[in-house]
């Protein structure tokens, strides 16, 4: 309209005064320039689109020849339990569920030694054994220093530095390393010209180079390269929250004590090291909060905004300078808990800036930039969801839960742009929020639970139950957005859940058995450190299982690798069948030797034995981060209060279609290959994975049914 | 080759058709719209063009001396951060940002989805949406810029646009008015040529003698109608026009006070010459403030904060 104004001037007005100033010369250039652009890229797109028609058409002839589907849409509910589906669908609690499965299938799916979702999902994405894509557990270590680091991701700094006396000026940049191996099934459909559009599927950092797009999920790091950081600001000393509940310390975050002085609270954020000055360390991002009420006025970055007890404020936009202009924005929420009588401040982890990203975290780049452009920023952190600051008394439920909500509702956005984008190709995308809330609010439903009335606060004990319904939701939405014949949409989650009321050392059970030797006042440190390796066989580190100090292997191993695998089966029969003393409950099914269940390139990385532990028990939470007890089972009094990392055949997952699917027992490895067969692209043989019989759109019955009717 | 220029010369007649049809549809909203505004803004202008005439030759009179260039870029420096400023608190702000981001986003749609030429087009179709959108939101700072906007520049062209006679020059004097008998005199010129009378108005070919502001007087019946001819006097704002009661001229001249109604005549004009600067010259002057205040508003685009 402004311009149409403006044309109307130059058309009557003399030309001296056909210009209006800069008023006219926003609206006038801002709408030259994005014609322009508009034009030219609209151009160039149409004249190279035959060409790029015919490279695809020559590249996927055979596919596009004997392929059975247009669409594969694949909707991932991390976690979703199938006892749990299968009760709230007998309840008309999942109408749509109920009518997917009526439609097409319901099965259970089978999933991962261990069923941990990095493990799992890239068992889904490579369609292979961990033996092949090297993801065991979140966690591995280090042999040389027996350290525990992040198993699918190596992050370091540029590898080429200028230094200028205190400055250092980073040659290019940094070096973020996919230490998953195998090769996903959507670059095998890239390779025959199919698209694919790929939304947060767990272990796709950094993301790798496919024909379509991809935004990564678990293990981006937040902006301090941590896995998660929040950040809590009190001035209450330390002791308890002031529901009387226990603070609960450090893990996943920091408190940092404040001051309120005449009103205003005034501190920093803490980003990332300065990469810059040697001599600056951290990066910090100043802000104050002016109270005034039951609220208070942030600023931040230069802008302010309205802080309300109990309210989250949107994603807010940080810098951090770290000199010679240099600097990096991150993304994060601010969460006023309380003002009086004493001040608490929730800031989430400051992620990754999805407008701006500090690592990329998408391919191309581009698309991180354009989800924030489509819908505004979003979480970015793998991890998204702040299961930490619920864990610790600083969230509460309420909290907790708006986070998962908020995030899923992020992802919907992502999934359906993507399902209105992609109408021949396939779109995966993964929803985290049924895993979330299962693992912190499975206390409500399990009533022997020793979290149960532990936490105070806003609770929501119909999480989980208000969770599966929607997600019933949101499958009825995808049905509505892919009823045409030629889309087969496949509901699946990685694995299922278990209650977790007992945590298991099992370096205290290790050093109870004589495998394992605490050094002199070694007892309670953490990350190995008070284990004497000269006199220790086995140890635990991580979720998922037990490692030999092997000599040769380990930088002070003992164990000679002729008795390895002795040694395994022996930890492996003692384990199996373990009962837990105090309750008189079997507490590990059964444990796994990994040299008789992976089998690929890289089974050797993996641990040496998988424990399969029972309903109700898991590794404890001190054993996990290489700590040893006293004691071999605990209370798990978390928040967290379910888990999976059990028996795999305890926690299958589950698997919907909206067709009729041949296989009894499908597996979650099978799925990549399924969806190569349907696009008639030959499944590689380094899959282990096995396609499914999914029956034609026409007539919903598998080639298996029309052979039998034709006998 | 033949066929294809056939189709370029119809593609250019057509878009010739479409032009003229469109400038004529223009035109006739315009009248339209001026013929509205009449009543409000012709004395609105007659109240405001003095004082802000001479607020105008006080803020110059800070450039006496100084080459005219000078003037006009402090001006448009000037210019570009108050409408930057205006800008910011007249506009809807996040309703911009948004509009952007969509834009920006429909962009790299583009790019992205290249394969797929259904979303190209969509993306193309929404970036059109929200482009009038985007106009849409700028409207409301426009309209308020406006009229401030249109004051300055009508006060920047009496500066810049032409200049006074030199001695010795000639040029014309005409007056707009309905076919009846006039007469011209003034000091510090001579009448060569005149009165030549045409349809609607009455012409006089004039030579400048004398440097200085003289009046020229206009004896039409029993009235007589004064302009100021300016003479020799360099960097002087000058006044082509003296405008009687139509808005539209009293708003590009507003240095002399309007011929009162009675008189029967609809404006007297002085051919003035053209300035031949390349940067405050004759539409120079335009190019060169639109160039410098938004030069100025994009580079402190980020120091004030402001999306447009």
């Amino acid at each position: 309209m402004a311009a149409l104004a403006v044309g109307v001037w130059l058309l009557t007005a003399e030309p001296a005064q056909a210009y209006v100033g800069p008023g006219a010369g926003f609206a006038v250039g801002t709408t030259i320039v994005v014609f322009f652009v508009a034009f030219i890229s609209a151009f160039f797109s149409l004249i190279f689109w035959p060409f790029r028609w015919a490279i695809r058409a020559i590249r996927g002839r055979r596919a596009f020849a004997r392929a059975r589907v247009k669409r594969f849409v694949i909707l991932g509910l991390d976690g979703l339990e199938p006892s749990l589906v299968e009760k709230y669908m007998a309840a008309g609690q999942l109408p749509n569920l109920a009518r997917l499965a009526e439609k097409g299938c319901y099965r259970k799916l089978g999933t991962t030694a261990p069923p941990l979702s990095p493990v799992a999902w890239s068992t889904f994405l490579t369609g292979c054994n961990p033996g092949k894509h090297r993801i065991f557990d979140f966690l591995t270590r280090d042999k040389r220093t027996y350290m525990p680091s992040l198993s699918s991701v190596q992050i370091r700094g540029p590898r080429r530095v200028l230094k200028l006396g205190k400055y250092r000026i980073p040659l290019g940049v940094a070096d973020v390393r996919m230490l998953r191996r195998g090769t996903p099934f959507w670059k095998t459909l890239g390779d025959h010209g199919i698209f694919s559009n790929v939304i947060r599927v767990p272990i796709t950092f950094p993301p790798e180079p496919l024909h379509g797009v991809l935004l990564s999920a678990m293990c981006v790091p937040d902006l301090r390269g941590s896995q998660g950081t929040f950040s809590h600001y009190t001035t209450r000393g330390d002791g308890t929250m002031d529901d009387g509940s226990p603070y609960g310390g450090t893990i996943g975050g920091e408190r940092i004590g404040v001051k309120v002085a005449d009103g205003v609270v005034r501190s920093e954020l803490i980003g990332p090291e300065n990469g810059v000055r040697s001599d600056a360390g951290v990066m910090t991002c100043p802000f104050e909060v002016s109270l005034k009420g039951d609220g208070g006025r942030l600023k931040v970055s230069g802008e302010s905004y309205d802080l309300k007890v109990g309210t989250y404020t949107p994603w807010i936009k940080v810098t951090f300078r770290a000199g010679m202009g240099i600097k990096v924005s991150g993304i994060c929420q601010f969460l006023l808990i309380g003002t009086k009588p004493e001040f608490d401040l929730y800031v989430t982890p400051i992620q990754i800036d999805p407008d701006k990203p500090a690592l990329p975290i998408s391919h191309p780049q581009i698309f991180s930039t354009y989800l924030s452009k489509k819908q505004g920023p979003y979480a970015t952190l793998g991890l998204a969801e702040d299961t930490w600051g619920l864990n610790a008394h600083v969230l509460d439920d309420e909290a907790f839960l708006h986070q998962c909500n908020e995030a899923d509702a992020e992802r919907e956005v992502m999934f359906f742009d993507a399902l209105e984008k992609v109408r021949r190709g396939m779109v995966a995308c993964v929803f985290d929020g049924p895993d979330r809330i299962q693992h912190m609010f499975w206390r409500y439903i399990d009533e022997q639970h020793p979290a149960k009335d532990r936490y105070r606060g806003r609770l929501c004990p119909d999480a989980i139950e208000a969770m599966y319904r929607r997600m019933d939701e949101l499958v009825g939405r995808t049905m509505a957005a892919c009823d045409d014949e030629s889309t087969v949409l496949m509901v699946i989650s990685d694995h299922g859940f278990s209650p977790f009321r007992r945590g298991i050392d099992l370096n205290a059970w290790l050093e109870k058995e004589g495998y394992l030797t605490v050094s002199e006042g070694g007892r309670g440190e953490k990350y190995l450190r008070g284990i004497d390796w000269s006199k220790t066989r086995a140890f635990c580190l991580g979720l998922a299982g037990i490692w030999l100090n092997v000599k040769g292997r380990e930088a002070n191993g003992i164990v000679e690798p002729t008795e390895a695998n002795a040694l395994r089966d022996e930890i492996c029969d003692k384990l199996t069948g373990l009962v837990d003393d105090d309750k008189g409950d079997p507490a590990i099914s059964r444990a796994f030797n990994t040299r008789r269940i992976y089998a690929g390139p890289y089974a050797e990385d993996a641990p040496d034995i998988v424990v399969g532990y029972h309903r109700g028990y898991r590794v404890s939470w001190e054993a996990a981060i290489g700590q040893v007890t006293n004691s071999v089972f605990h209370d798990n009094t978390r928040a967290w209060s379910g888990d999976h990392c059990i028996d795999p055949k305890l926690v299958p997952g589950v698997m919907f279609c909206n067709r009729k699917i041949e296989s009894e027992s499908p597996r979650l490895m099978d799925i990549g290959a399924t969806v190569l067969e349907m696009f008639g692209v030959d499944v590689p043989k380094r899959m282990d994975g096995k396609p499914m019989q999914v029956a034609d759109a026409a007539s919903n019955h598998t080639e298996r049914d029309t052979r039998q009717k034709v006998a | 080759m033949a066929t294809l220029g056939r189709i370029l010369v119809w593609l250019g007649d057509a878009a010739s058709w479409c032009g003229s049809h469109i400038a004529s549809a223009a035109a006739g909203v315009w009248n339209l719209l001026s013929g509205l505004l009449q009543p409000i803004l012709s004395p609105l202008l007659g109240v405001t063009n003095p004082p802000v005439t001479w607020l105008a030759d006080v803020y110059y009179s800070m450039f006496d001396g100084a080459p005219p260039a000078v003037g006009l870029i402090v001006t448009s420096v000037l210019t570009g951060v108050v409408m930057l400023i205006a800008f910011r608190y007249t506009s809807n702000q996040a309703g911009i940002a948004r509009v952007k981001d969509t834009i920006k986003a429909e962009l790299l749609a583009i790019k992205l989805y290249k394969d797929d030429l259904g979303v190209m087009f969509r993306s193309q179709g929404r970036l059109i949406g929200a482009t009038f959108k985007l106009q849409w939101y700028m409207l409301k700072p426009l309209m308020i810029m406006l009229l401030p906007m249109l004051l300055l520049l009508a006060q920047m062209g009496s500066r810049y646009q032409q200049r006074p006679l030199r001695v010795d020059e000639a040029t014309l004097v005409r007056l707009e008015t309905a076919g009846q008998d006039a007469t011209l005199s003034a000091d510090g010129m001579i009448v060569e040529v005149g009165p030549i009378a045409g349809d609607d108005d009455v012409a006089w070919r004039v030579r400048a003698v004398a440097v200085g502001d003289h009046d020229v007087r206009v004896q039409i019946g029993d009235q007589t109608v004064s302009k100021t001819l300016s003479v020799g006097r360099v960097g002087e704002p000058v006044s082509v026009v003296r405008p009687a009661k139509r808005w539209t001229t009293r708003l590009l001249h507003p240095r002399e006070k309007p011929i009162g109604e009675s008189a029967n005549v609809a404006s007297i004009t002085i051919d003035y010459p053209e300035s031949d600067s390349w940067v405050y010259g004759s539409d120079w002057w335009v190019l060169t403030f639109f160039v410098v205040s938004m030069a100025t508003a994009i580079l402190l685009k980020p120091v004030f904060r402001v999306k447009f």
